[in-house]
Parts: C-alpha cells; sequence; structure tokens
C-alpha cells in the first residue's frame, strides 16, 4: 500500500571549507569563463589546424603575396633610415602642414604669378625647404643609378 | 531490367549523360560542377527569386534551376560572362543584407548567403545595402524571430510554408516599395495562422530567419548587445577596403564554433513518424534542431513539438538519483541500495506468489533494445510473459486487423507511397495534428499534384477541412460505412478481380458476409447518406492507387480491430496493396510503439512477431537467453494490471516510461491499483503521477542522453546518437535494466545497446540483417530485413506474408458497444492529441514556448451546444461520465458539431480525460474503448477567462497562395531581368 506523494526529502550535503589560493583561482577561471575567453582560446587550440588551413589557403593568393613581400621590403628598408634624421624631417613636415594650411586659406591663396614665385624663393626658409627637396631628388637619382 | 532512356548535352565543352527532364541544375551539381544558387533547395523545386544560377543555355540566358535536360543542351556555367552575370544577381541579393558574418549567429559554415558571395569572390558591394523604412524586427512567436533588414527576399520560406508544409501562412508582399515576408495579412507572426513548424527557419538561406535558441548563443562575438555590436559592425565596414578580410576573419570564427557546437543525429520522440534532425548543441544549451535534406523521412520538415520542445532535458525537476519511499515520502540513495531494494522485493514476490504475479511495461518512448531487454527480463530473468507496451492501448486493433489478412501487422509501404498515391482516406485520423510531416505530405500531394482527400471523422479538423469529401459518420459507425462501400463495390463490379484470383483467398464467403450491408441500412446506422457512400465508392473505384490511414477514431471504438479489418477487406477488395501509391498505414502514435512491439514487449509475442506458442522459436530464444524456461501461453497485457493487481493476481508491478496512472482507462481504479499493489518500481525522466505510486523510483534518462534505434510508422529503423550527457545519476533504461539483470542473478555483458541488437538479430527472423554499421548516420533498415542487409519498405510486392503467399478476406463481426443507460449522458466525449502537447504534457508543458502558445487544456463545445447550455467562451464546465468527472473551460468551434465535444488529453490534473473513459475494451485485442465516452455537462459559474491565447493560431485565418508569386516580383518596374530575350547588360543598380 503506497499512498501517491511527489515529497522528496533531501539530506543535505554538508560543503567543506575550501582554501583561498583555491579559490582565487576558482574566481579567476570563472571570471574568465564568464567573459568566454576560456571557450575561445579552447577553440583556437582545438580548431589550431583547419583555421590555419584557411589562412593558409586564403594567403596563397598572387595579391595577398605580393602585399605581403612589399610589406617585409619597406619593414626592412625603414632600418637604413637615420632615427634622428627621421625625426627632425617628421617635425618638419608637420610644421610645414601646418604652414601650408595657413598659405592655403590665404584669401589671395586661387592666385600665383611666376614673379611672386621667383620672389617667395627669397624667403630663407622657403629656400631651406628647396634645399630639401633638391637634396632628397639627388640622392633618390643616385640610388636608382645603382640600380 | 528496364533501362531509362539517357539524355546527352554539353556543359562547358565536356558530354553529359542523364536522365531526360531532371532540372539542369541538379543535373550539373550532381557532376560536381559548380553553380551558385541561393534559393534552391530540390526538397523545394525552382523558386526562381534570385538569379544566382544564371547560366547560358544553347545562347539564351537562363536560371539552371527551371531549365528541364533536353537532348543536345549545350550550357555554358564558367565563361566570364556567366561568372559576371552571377555576381550581378548576388549583388542584387547583398543589396538586403548585412554581411556582418563575425558577430553573426548564423555564421556556422553552411550559411548560404556567406558561402554563394565567397564562391562567386565578389570583393566590393556595388549595390549599396539599405535598412528597410519600417520596424525590422518581429521576435513576437517564442520560439522565433524574424529581421527584415537581412531578408533577401528569396522566398524558401514562402514555398516552404505554402507548398511543403502547406499551413498556408507566409508570403512576400510584393507590393511594398520595399518588399517583406508577411504573416497572413502582415499579422504578427504571434497572432498569425502559424502553427510554429520551423520549416521557414530551417530553410532561410541567412539569418533573417532565426530560432531564439540560437540568438547571441551560437559564436563567440554574438551576445555583445547590441548598443556596442551595430557601432562595431560600422566601424569595420569603415574601414574594411574588400570583403575577403571580413571573410576571411568570419571563416576562422566560423571553424572555432566547431569546438563548442555539437552536432549530433536524433529521431524525434513526439510521434510515429520519425522525424529525424541534428541536435545543435552548446554544453547543455540546446542551439537548434537542424532537419537535414538527407532526413529519410522528413527532409526539412519538422513540427512544433520536434523542432522546438526540447528544453525539457534542462528541467530542473528532472529525476538525478533513485528514490526509495519511506512511509509517506522518497529519499535519495544510491544505485546500489535501490538495486538491492528492487531485486530484493522483486524476489520476494516471485517466491511468495509466483512468476506470474509479476507484470512489465516497456516504454513505447522507449528504444528497441530497451523494449527487447523488458521483455528478455520478464521472461528469461522472471519467467512470465506478463510484459507489455502502449500498443495495448492504442494500435493492436490495427496491428490485428492487418495480420488476420495481408500477415503483417505494420504499415504496408512508406510515406512516400502516399505521397504517390492518386486518393487518400483518412479515417479517425487528426493526421495534421497528431502526425503533422505525414501530413505535409498529403497536404502537399493534394495542393501541388491533385491527389485526392477523403477524410471520415467525427471532428472537423484541418485535414476535414481540406479535403475532397468530408464524411462525419455517427461516432463509431466507420465500420459498418466501410462494409457499406464494400458491398457496393462488390454489387458494382468495381471489385479488382484479377488480383483477388491470383493473391487473395475468401472472396466468396467475404462477399456472403457483406449481404446486409445495403445501402439504406448503412445509410440509416450510419448517418451518411447513400449518395455521399456511392460519391465515396465512385471516387476509391476511379483511383488507380488508394491508401488507407487511420488511427484512435477507428482503434479506440470497441470494436478497433473489427474496424481495422474492415479497412485491410476493403483494400484487399480494390487491389490496393502491393504497389506503390496503395496501402494501409495505421498511424502509429508513439515514437516506438511499432518498435516496442516489434522486439517483443508484447504478452504473446516474442520478439519479431513470433507466437509465445511457437515451440522452435522459444527454443531458439531459450538457447541464446539462458535462464528461465519461456512460459508456452501468453501473459497478460497492460489493460489487465488494475484487474490484476485488485484481484489478487499481481503483486509486484515493474513500469517503464509510461504513465499508467494517467494513460489507462477510468483512473480511479488504476489508481487504487497502483496504491494497493504490493511493490510498484517506476523508471523515469520526471516524478510523474505513476511515480508518485512508486516504493522506487530509478532516475532514467530521455532520447538526448543516450544511443539506440527506433522503429517509426513505416517499419524504418533509425538510429540515434547521445547529444548530451546524463543528467546527474539517470542512467539509460538498457543500462538500468542490465544492473537489474544481473543483480537477480542474469550474466548480461551489454556495454552498448549495439551489442543487443546484434543478440536481436539472431532472436528475431525479420531483424535477421540488422547491425548498427548499416544504420550508421541517417542510413535506416525497413523490417523484414534479410540477412543480406535487403530491408523491405514496401510490403507485398510478390507475396502476403502467409504461408501460401495469399492474403485473406476476412469477414467482420460487428457487435454494438454498449453505451450508457441514462439518457443524461447526452455528450459524445471524443478526445485525442494536440499538436502543441505530446499526450499529457509531461515533457511539453517543461517547454517555456509551448507552455506560452497552449498553457492549459481545454474543451471544444459546437456553437449548437454553446447556446442550448449558455455557454460562453472560457467557461468553467464539468463533464460527468459513469466513472468519474473532469473540470475544463470551454472553446467554442465549429470543429466540433452538436453535442459532440472534444478533450485532448494535456491534463495532468482536473481535465484528464480519462477520468471519464469507460471500462470498455476490444473484444479481440483488450484496447480500451477511450472513444466511446459519454458524459453529461454541467456548467460552472466561477472564474470567466480563456484558456486558448487569443494569438493562437486556431484563432486565426490561412492565406493560401500559389507560393511566392515570382511573376509579382518580376513585374516590378524596379526588376530588371538577368535571364530570357529581355535580360539587362552589365551595368546594375537592382537590389534583388
Amino acid at each position: 500500500m503506497a499512498r501517491p506523494t511527489r515529497e522528496v526529502v533531501n539530506f543535505g550535503v554538508s560543503q567543506a571549507q575550501r582554501p583561498s589560493l583555491e579559490e582565487d583561482w576558482k574566481a579567476i577561471l570563472e571570471s574568465l569563463d564568464e567573459a568566454g575567453m576560456l571557450s575561445f582560446l579552447r577553440a583556437i587550440l582545438e580548431q589550431r589546424q583547419p583555421m590555419t588551413d584557411k589562412l593558409i589557403k586564403k594567403m596563397d593568393s598572387a595579391p595577398t603575396k605580393n602585399g605581403v613581400k612589399t610589406f617585409i621590403r619597406m619593414m626592412m628598408a625603414l632600418g637604413d633610415f637615420d632615427p634622428e634624421g627621421i625625426d627632425a624631417t617628421a617635425k618638419a613636415l608637420a610644421q610645414g602642414f601646418a604652414v601650408a594650411q595657413q598659405a592655403a586659406a590665404e584669401p589671395e591663396a586661387d592666385k600665383m604669378s611666376v614673379w611672386s614665385l621667383m620672389g617667395q624663393l627669397k624667403n630663407p626658409d622657403v629656400a631651406r625647404g628647396m634645399h630639401f627637396v633638391m637634396g632628397l631628388l639627388e640622392g633618390f637619382g643616385q640610388a636608382l643609378k645603382k640600380e | 531490367m528496364e533501362h531509362e532512356a539517357l539524355t546527352h548535352l554539353i556543359v562547358n565543352g565536356q558530354p553529359i549523360s542523364t536522365l531526360k527532364n531532371d532540372r539542369l541544375i541538379d543535373v550539373l551539381l550532381g557532376h560536381q560542377i559548380e553553380v551558385p544558387h541561393v534559393c534552391y533547395l530540390p526538397v523545394l523545386g525552382p523558386i526562381q527569386t534570385c538569379d544566382t544560377c544564371v547560366v547560358k543555355v544553347d545562347g539564351q540566358w537562363a536560371r539552371a534551376c527551371a531549365t528541364p535536360v533536353r537532348e543536345g543542351l549545350v550550357v555554358d556555367t564558367h565563361s566570364e560572362a556567366v561568372r559576371e552575370r552571377q555576381a550581378t544577381a548576388m549583388q542584387r541579393i547583398l543589396g538586403n543584407h548585412r554581411l556582418y558574418c563575425t558577430v553573426c549567429d548564423n555564421n556556422n559554415g553552411d550559411c548560404t548567403v556567406h558561402n554563394t558571395t565567397e564562391l562567386l569572390q565578389i570583393e566590393h558591394q556595388t549595390v549599396p545595402y539599405a535598412r528597410r523604412p519600417y520596424p525590422p524586427i518581429d521576435a513576437t512567436n517564442p520560439f522565433y524571430r524574424y529581421d527584415a533588414d537581412q531578408c533577401i527576399l528569396c522566398g524558401r520560406c514562402v514555398e516552404a510554408c505554402q507548398n511543403l508544409e502547406v499551413n498556408e501562412t507566409l508570403s512576400i508582399d510584393w507590393s511594398m516599395e520595399r518588399p517583406r515576408v508577411i504573416w497572413d495579412d502582415h499579422q504578427a507572426i504571434g497572432e498569425s495562422s502559424c502553427v510554429s513548424c520551423g520549416h521557414c527557419v530551417t530553410v532561410c538561406p541567412c539569418n533573417a530567419l532565426m530560432e531564439k535558441s540560437m540568438l547571441g548563443e551560437a559564436g563567440f562575438l554574438t551576445g555583445i548587445p547590441d548598443s556596442t555590436l551595430k557601432p562595431m559592425i560600422d566601424l569595420v565596414e569603415g574601414i574594411e577596403p574588400s570583403m575577403g578580410p571580413v571573410f576571411l576573419l568570419s571563416d576562422l570564427e566560423a571553424t572555432m564554433r566547431q569546438s563548442r557546437i555539437k552536432r549530433t543525429k536524433t529521431v524525434c520522440t513526439y510521434c510515429g513518424v520519425g522525424c529525424s534532425f541534428n541536435v545543435w548543441t552548446r554544453g547543455r544549451h540546446i542551439l537548434q534542431i537542424e532537419p537535414p535534406l538527407e532526413a529519410p523521412v522528413n527532409s526539412v520538415s519538422t513540427c512544433v513539438k520536434g523542432k522546438f520542445g526540447w528544453e525539457f532535458v534542462n528541467s530542473p525537476e528532472r529525476l538525478t538519483t533513485p528514490l526509495i519511499r519511506e512511509g509517506d515520502h522518497f529519499r535519495p540513495a544510491s544505485w546500489d541500495e535501490a538495486m538491492g531494494v528492487v531485486a530484493t522485493r522483486l524476489e520476494a514476490v516471485k517466491k511468495q506468489f509466483g512468476k506470474d504475479a509479476l507484470m512489465f511495461v516497456a516504454s513505447s518512448k522507449g528504444s528497441n533494445e530497451e523494449a527487447y531487454l523488458v521483455q528478455k527480463l520478464a521472461r528469461s530473468v522472471i519467467g512470465t510473459n506478463n510484459v507489455d507496451n502502449d500498443s495495448t492501448y492504442c494500435q493492436d486493433p490495427a496491428t490485428f486487423g492487418l495480420h488476420e489478412t495481408v500477415g503483417f501487422g505494420a504499415d504496408s509501404g512508406s510515406l512516400k507511397d502516399i505521397e504517390q498515391a492518386d486518393l487518400v482516406v483518412i479515417i479517425g485520423s487528426n493526421t495534421a495534428e497528431s502526425h503533422p510531416v505525414y501530413a505535409t505530405r498529403v497536404k502537399r500531394a493534394q495542393k501541388t499534384r491533385g491527389q485526392k482527400l477523403v477524410v471520415i471523422d467525427v471532428r472537423r479538423h484541418e485535414m476535414a477541412e481540406r479535403a475532397d469529401l468530408y464524411i462525419h459518420p455517427q461516432s463509431g459507425s466507420d465500420p459498418y460505412l466501410l462494409l457499406g462501400i464494400q458491398k457496393y463495390l462488390v454489387d458494382q463490379g468495381w471489385v479488382a478481380r484479377e488480383f483477388l484470383e491470383q493473391r487473395v483467398n475468401g472472396y466468396d464467403a467475404y462477399v456472403t458476409s457483406l449481404a446486409e450491408y445495403n445501402l439504406d441500412w448503412v445509410a440509416a446506422r450510419t448517418g451518411v447518406s447513400s449518395e455521399v457512400i456511392i460519391q465515396l465508392a465512385t471516387m476509391i473505384h476511379e483511383a488507380e492507387r488508394m491508401s488507407i490511414l487511420w488511427a484512435m477514431g477507428i482503434t479506440q471504438q470497441g470494436h478497433g480491430s473489427q474496424g481495422s479489418l474492415a479497412i485491410a477487406n476493403l483494400l484487399l477488395l480494390t487491389g490496393n496493396f502491393g504497389r506503390t501509391g496503395t496501402g494501409g498505414y495505421p498511424l502509429r502514435g508513439h515514437n516506438n510503439v511499432q518498435g516496442a512491439s516489434d522486439f517483443g514487449s508484447k504478452p504473446t509475442y516474442l520478439p519479431g512477431y513470433q507466437r509465445v506458442e511457437d515451440e522452435t522459436a522459444r527454443a531458439r530464444c531459450e538457447k541464446i537467453w539462458g535462464g528461465e524456461p519461456i512460459p508456452s501461453t501468453p501473459g497478460i497485457s497492460n489493460t489487465v494490471i488494475a484487474d490484476g493487481v485488485l484481484d489478487g493476481r499481481l503483486h509486484a508491478l515493474y513500469i517503464v516510461g509510461e504513465d499508467t496512472a494517467l494513460v489507462d482507462n477510468n483512473l480511479s481504479r488504476i489508481q487504487q491499483a497502483l496504491e494497493q499493489v504490493d511493490f510498484l518500481v517506476v523508471q523515469e525522466v520526471f516524478l510523474t503521477k505513476t511515480a508518485e505510486y512508486a516504493d522506487v523510483i530509478l532516475p532514467a534518462v530521455p532520447s538526448l542522453e543516450k544511443a539506440g534505434t527506433f522503429v517509426n510508422t513505416e517499419r524504418r529503423i533509425q538510429r540515434f546518437y547521445p547529444a548530451l550527457p546524463p543528467t546527474g545519476d539517470a542512467k539509460a533504461d538498457w543500462e538500468i535494466l542490465t544492473l537489474l539483470a544481473n543483480r537477480l542473478g542474469a550474466a548480461w555483458s551489454y556495454t552498448d545497446p549495439s551489442q543487443i541488437m546484434e543478440e536481436v538479430s539472431r532472436v528475431a527472423p525479420i531483424l535477421a540483417g540488422v547491425h548498427y554499421d548499416r544504420l550508421e548516420g541517417y542510413h535506416t533498415l525497413s523490417w523484414p530485413v534479410s540477412a543480406d542487409g535487403t530491408d523491405t519498405p514496401l510490403l507485398y510486392r510478390d507475396r502476403f506474408n502467409h504461408e501460401d503467399g495469399k492474403a485473406r478476406l476476412v469477414p467482420v463481426v460487428l457487435s454494438e458497444t454498449k453505451i450508457p443507460d441514462s439518457d443524461d449522458y447526452d455528450v459524445l466525449v471524443n478526445n485525442g492529441q494536440l499538436l502543441e502537447h505530446f499526450h499529457e504534457g509531461n515533457l511539453t508543458y517543461r517547454v517555456p514556448g509551448i507552455q506560452h502558445l497552449v498553457p492549459e487544456v481545454f474543451l471544444e463545445v459546437s456553437p449548437q451546444l454553446a447556446q442550448t447550455k449558455a455557454l460562453s467562451e472560457g467557461q468553467w464546465v464539468r463533464l460527468v461520465s459513469p466513472q468519474g468527472r473532469a473540470r475544463i473551460r470551454v472553446v467554442v468551434t465549429d470543429r466540433v458539431q452538436g453535442n459532440e465535444v472534444y478533450l485532448p488529453m494535456n491534463s495532468v490534473g482536473e481535465g484528464a480525460v480519462n477520468q471519464l473513459t469507460p471500462e470498455l475494451l476490444d473484444p479481440d485485442t483488450h484496447t480500451p474503448a477511450y472513444k466511446h465516452t459519454y458524459a453529461k455537462l454541467e456548467v460552472l459559474e466561477e472564474d470567466p477567462g480563456h484558456p486558448l491565447p487569443s494569438g493562437n493560431w486556431r484563432h486565426q485565418h490561412r492565406n493560401p497562395r500559389p507560393g511566392v508569386e515570382v511573376e509579382q516580383k518580376w513585374a516590378r518596374s524596379d526588376y530588371d531581368p538577368l535571364v530570357g530575350p529581355d535580360a539587362v547588360g552589365k551595368e546594375d543598380t537592382n537590389r534583388g
């Protein structure tokens, strides 16, 4: 004889005290898990092979290869530059852009005659700039000749 | 062997041979020739909205999907001009769709829009994406949402809804400035005629229609809130020079998802159709159900339960540890202790009262292997034939009718045969709700191919609404109607003479037995006019191929076996067996009610329908099983449990996965028996009503947490695999049974269900060739399966399953079923399944979305009865039968007539129908006459309210259309054709 019942009496299981180091690790792992980082990392590790295959497949095309080559050579070429010279040039370029913007905003900026251009060459700052550009062209030409 | 004529064509300069009239796209794809396509799916046919499969055929632009092959066709699929044109079509699509793939939940490697864009190497978008000028999101359905801003208007969803599922809800409003998919006449999804079957979501080629369970869950970055996500998408779009890097990133992310998303093939457990699909899980979260094209029964089709009804597996109410009764409560116990108690008590009962004092009930929801082990436990460990399954409650009469006549008590063919029929007759089956995916193929054949549909039923359900001829007979009079039709067919000479002479015995005696069923008598007895009987007989006569589908409306009538016999006889008389498109189809209700019987959990049958009286069969089983000798007399069926306990024959019950306390007829009597039985063990997933009476409850797992096979209504054996680990300490039924058998002294060594199937193949000749390796993935076998693996999807092509190979016409013997004496019981309480809920709802009430759609049971009453009793919508009523009473709220509907009401079985409380059902049994099979329930209806004056939410599809009107109506798209002023004589040139800014 058994009367119907839905009652289940649970005999509670006491929780053991955890050491705080373990607690910290658990908290860190839980946070990583909550942020999705654990599954993200796990997925990368587990799928490294097919992901690499996809990457390689995508990269194994003429435009990608050319792009990568160009990037690498440009990086190597940068090594030939004098860092201090670059620094000074970069500063000069920044100031040049600032003055250029002001000049372009002048009311008479839409007019320029040959005479006024010649007159500008007398300005020592313009002359220095011109020498820089001419020097750049000269070095460029020398390098092309060596090729 | 007959050779079909081949057609020859030239594709890209190469010769190809194929069958005439195949679709060009299928031929090309079949020969691994790349053709982009977005809207095309073989199961849906050509939709012709996307234009991406454009190719040159004999020098003309044409869609490959809509071009049938013919001799000499010259096709160009890969010239630059063709690729450019295909890219133009794709660009139009992208004007409607934003490619934020990496943060899209549909980026799982199978997104058609993503993959086609990549295939066409589109690097820059030429048709700028523009949002829709209306609110894009409709999230009013509990299971899925529509995002118009991502919708490419391919129309797959519409085609699936209109012409595959044929629920006829979705269409595209091509008249809008920016068209969109609409539900009915621009209803919100949650207030439309949508039945949440999920077809549209499954076939959507992008993320426009998505399962809500996927949103924010599938990807690594998809859970980002919209407020952050949208600026991120804008940023990426703003700085990316081309789509290449974006696609690389999304491809890498999609690859990473394979680590977190597990896809497992399973077989649905919500009815006997046997839909199979992949369950996508992330941890224990069910992301989606994905029915693949190759699923053998259903392809991309599902119903609401199969697609969305699985959250119960994570219910906190799951049983996770064995429970042992202590007085008026249960306490948790270890498996060891629980098994000790069960073994000791069962042995004690056996010793004190004998082997036949124990009764075992196998689950019709469990696997074949588990049903086999339940009967093996009963027979070889205990030594009794007292073992049964749920088929006694429902399908045994159909088995009887077919077994007597054609020899196998099962469906004679497959769903594909039903699709091929010229005439389908459905009797006593609300197929659209009880076997929804079967119904889709009948509705589709009727709508798209002109198949004729006749429905004989007391309730005007969806199939009745759609029928070419709907017949409402007096309840339970169907067998008389069937005999009247046969008498008329014989009188007219409209029988299959040659077939009868060559393949059927007993014709003369059978014709004699029909003598009394003349038109006038039958009309008077059934309430169906002579004219209608003649009309139906004429339709049957004119149909080359007829299939008859039936279910509980026949089998649960008190003479269900004789009714089923009448159906089988009608099919024999008209020669409708053994050919594609013909046959008898009792629609099995539970996912494995067929298999539980096939594998021997019946008091009369050993596995494979070998009778227990068969000495050779017993000897074969005893040799393989060892243990106790098998008794040569049949055991008792589960409809005799209450009597058996109350009259002292039964002292211990072992019930696996059946809620006997609710599904037996006359609940008060079975519940009394469960209370009184000396020892009751229940293996269950939840604490069901039956489990409440148990002495020991053993926690079992549902199908998603175990492996095994099921047999569907087609006799198709299908494997399912574990998608999730077991919950808590719960175990698969086969593991529990193995533990118990060994505790009782047996030496079972099963460690995997495949080993059980190996044993079955040696025990049951009709299953001789069934092995797990032949059932891998989506491979299936339909029994009988010979040792070499040859199976039998269509029975009786050459011979019937009797010794001489001939079928038998068996005279039908009908006796009137008793109805209550008192005139007070003037309401006929028809009852059955409801689309949304499975049976009493133990599983489906634990799915919040289904609970939202149909929160409680209701009683359908007719407008006439509502008027007579002054009932208003939602009014509480009490039904009182001689057996008991039920309290329910009413829904007034013309699905029922006069004093006939319909009470679905989805209640475990005071609305439970089996409080009312009578103690009448079918004399041949002991199946209860559930449908023969009469009651009086009392109006209760309390707490009005509506049991069925106003948004429910039953309150809405469908919107039948021929399909996508792509002609309306082509007629728009902003559409320039890419195919045909008016095809445009290269420059293009159309939006697809």
